[in-house]
């Protein structure tokens, strides 16, 4: 048996499920607010807040904190020293907004996952549902494409101005649920025109996204395209600083 | 994205984490729909995450939303070679991929040329 191998990344390996189950829980019922607006906790206080016992507040909080998501302060208060945890930049990514790249509804997606769902939908014999399809009952759901919002707008947010797309006049966003993609391609391109090309049913959640990012004309022209729908959208920059962004929509 | 026999007139279709949800025959009529709607030099945008040609260099987040596709959809992640791949042979040309170490994402673009 080989003495130089450490057993540390497979017990971390073996023991991350847990910490994923505790990110799910504090998404889940919003601790990161509480704890962002209460300027950090304390086990007691969250303890006292989530109704749990002082040994599982303060376990939960340490996996928050060696995953990076908490960082821990010391205070010396007249009855000795307690340990403040608060939000590290990579946690308050938990407090975005919905349009700037929110995870909390995408990690809400597998809230039911287990190993055993991995294991039955890796069989040959299961039939291959569409999970997607399946939120809304043949289209996906407003949860499911908020969900995707938040998980692929940072991606869309750094990708897109890199992209050099400044001689493409329309860019078709297909299956492109909220629209994050060519909503950014647009932002950074002024003379791109774009549409989003999605299921009928998924046209509405998509237009409070576009409606978002308008300022003064929240015009969206929404047309049938033969069986599936369209939105054009057309987004102009009217100041190009990013510290005060005006935006026009302009329908096609 | 299925029903209608070509897509609404663009010069740039763009698939954001739609392919990892199909299987690869049902990409490849995807992106022959989106070429026969393109025009001349008009491309084809792939945002998803990579599996790394050397698989150990495939960053978690990529790794883990490959078993989601098991768990969730139909398809599974990509590595770069097999999307352009895919591409070349529905006649796309100059394939590039566009990253950031910012983002575990990556968008691979190609083009429709003269001639095509």
């Amino acid at each position: 048996m080989p003495q130089d191998i450490s057993s540390t990344p497979l017990m971390d390996m073996i023991f991350a499920s847990y910490h994923h189950s505790t990110l799910l829980v504090f998404t889940r019922l919003d601790l990161f607010s509480f704890i962002n607006d209460n300027n950090g906790v304390t086990v007691e206080t969250l303890a006292n807040h989530a109704k749990w016992t002082y040994r599982a507040a303060s376990a939960m909080l340490i996996s928050l904190t060696t995953s990076g998501i908490l960082q821990e302060s010391s205070q010396t208060c007249n009855d000795g020293t307690s340990s403040t945890f608060n939000l590290t930049p990579l946690g308050k990514r938990f407090l975005l907004p919905e349009n700037a790249g929110n995870m909390n509804n995408f990690l809400d997606l597998f809230w039911e996952h287990s190993p055993k769902t991995l294991i039955e939908k890796a069989s040959i014999d299961t039939v291959k549902e569409n999970f997607m399809l399946n939120t809304g009952g043949g289209a996906p759901s407003e949860f499911f494409i908020n969900a995707m919002q938040g998980q692929t707008s940072f991606a869309a947010q750094v990708l897109a101005p890199i992209l050099n797309l400044e001689s493409t006049k329309r860019v078709v966003d297909v299956g492109g649920g909220s629209g994050t993609l060519v909503i950014e391609i647009c932002k950074n391109n002024p003379s791109t025109n774009g549409i989003i090309y999605e299921l009928p049913g998924v046209v509405p959640i998509a237009e409070k996204y576009v409606k978002k990012v308008s300022c003064a004309l929240p015009h969206i022209f929404t047309r049938k395209y033969n069986f599936n729908s369209c939105i054009d959208i057309s987004i102009s920059y009217c100041d190009n600083s990013f510290d005060r962004l005006t935006w026009l929509i302009k329908y096609k | 994205m299925f029903e209608d026999d070509l897509f609404p007139s663009g010069d740039c279709y763009a698939f954001g984490n739609v392919l990892h949800d199909w299987p690869d025959e049902v990409n490849k009529r995807l992106l022959e729909k989106a070429f026969q709607s393109l025009p001349t030099n008009g491309c084809v945008i792939i945002l998803e995450m990579l599996i790394n040609e050397d698989i150990g260099l495939t960053t978690k987040a990529a790794a883990g939303l490959n078993l989601v596709m098991v768990t969730n959809e139909q398809g599974r992640q990509y590595k770069e070679n097999e999307l352009y791949q895919m591409l070349s042979e529905t006649g796309y040309v100059d394939p590039q991929t566009i990253s950031s170490p910012l983002t575990p994402y990556s968008i691979v673009r190609a083009f429709k040329r003269r001639g095509a």
